[in-house]
């Protein structure tokens, strides 16, 4: 008798056991993991690769009559701007005033000229790259966190040296860098 | 001894949750992170200073002699070459060739012109400019006899 119920036992817990797998095998769902890498780039473009101030004497100022556009054309991220330029052959950058064989070069982001309150302190380029903020290189717009796909206009001013030995036409290379953030 | 088996169980939950917490740092750590590069574009700013031109020789030199008839032409050597510089001639203060960027100019005499004549030549730029004069004499052709 009590082997009998033992049997009956055993069986009852086969059989529900059979049925709970049953019932879980009709629930079961399976998980697909997707995975999705996302590549973001840093990049940008300008509108021209040259502007031309033209003739100036020794000692005077000019603002370009133009400006380059440049646009961030990275993916997906924001990007905030530095600037640097190169000096040509027999000058050199000032970041104070121009003097003998001196010159200062001037940058700022701005949608127009006027909206530019030109200073050395916060717009003038040297040869190490400097940073945009919302002071330096900045006019009505400024270099920093740019969105993707955003433009922004870069106007130069240039005092030339006060007296120059030099009466051939001089290229001064900008670099803008951009990097995230 | 209860107290050392609290400790113990209790110095092993810490050691366990310490281990997590490590743990956890080293995964976050271990999370592959985009390093992105910087990107860079160059604009050339072109400029050239001019300073003021200076005439260094002037045509025709000062004392020549003409015949009447003769073509005269007026010009001077500035001390560097540049498509920025105008210049203008007269004679005797009368404007013959305003200002251009033509370096000569090219005078018909006349019986009318004989005698001494007085050139001037002047150069400009955005920087300045210089001035030069000149003599001359122009003679009247001897009339051949009748």
């Amino acid at each position: 008798m009590r082997k009998q119920r033992f049997i009956v036992g055993i069986l009852g817990v086969v059989f529900l056991s059979g049925f709970v797998l049953l019932s879980a095998q009709a629930a079961q769902t399976e998980t697909i993991a997707v995975k999705v890498t996302v590549s973001p780039s840093i990049s940008i473009s300008v509108s021209s690769s040259s502007i031309s101030l033209g003739l100036l004497s020794a000692g005077a100022t000019k603002v370009s009559t133009s400006a380059i556009t440049v646009t961030n054309n990275g993916t997906g991220v924001n990007e905030t701007y530095s600037l640097s330029l190169t000096n040509p052959t027999g000058w050199t950058a000032s970041q104070t005033a121009a003097g003998a064989e001196i010159y200062a070069l001037c940058a700022a982001f701005s949608n127009v000229d006027t909206g530019i309150v030109w200073g050395m302190t916060n717009h003038a380029l040297s040869t190490i790259p400097v940073a945009c903020s919302t002071t330096k290189f900045a006019g009505d717009q400024n270099g920093v966190a740019v969105a993707y796909n955003a433009t922004r206009k870069l106007w130069f001013q240039f005092k030339a040296p006060t007296s120059t030995v030099v009466n051939t036409e001089q290229n001064i290379s900008v670099v803008i860098t951009a990097q995230a953030g | 001894m209860k107290v050392f088996m609290s400790c113990f169980r209790a110095t092993t939950r810490l050691r366990v949750i310490l281990g997590g917490v490590v743990l956890f740092f080293c995964l976050v750590n271990l999370v592959p992170r985009v390093v992105l590069a910087a990107s860079s574009a160059i604009v050339t700013v072109n400029v050239t200073i001019v300073s003021p031109p200076k005439i260094t020789a002037v045509t025709p030199a000062d004392g020549s002699f003409f015949d009447e008839g003769d073509t005269i032409t007026i010009s001077c050597t500035v001390n560097y070459a540049s498509s920025s510089i105008e210049y203008q001639f007269s004679i005797e203060d009368n404007i013959k060739q305003p200002w251009s960027i033509n370096s000569s100019y090219k005078w018909v005499t006349a019986s009318r012109d004989a005698g001494l004549h007085k050139l001037k030549i002047e150069v400009r730029n955005i920087a300045g400019q210089d001035t030069k004069e000149t003599e001359i004499y122009v003679y009247l052709k001897p009339v051949p006899p009748t």
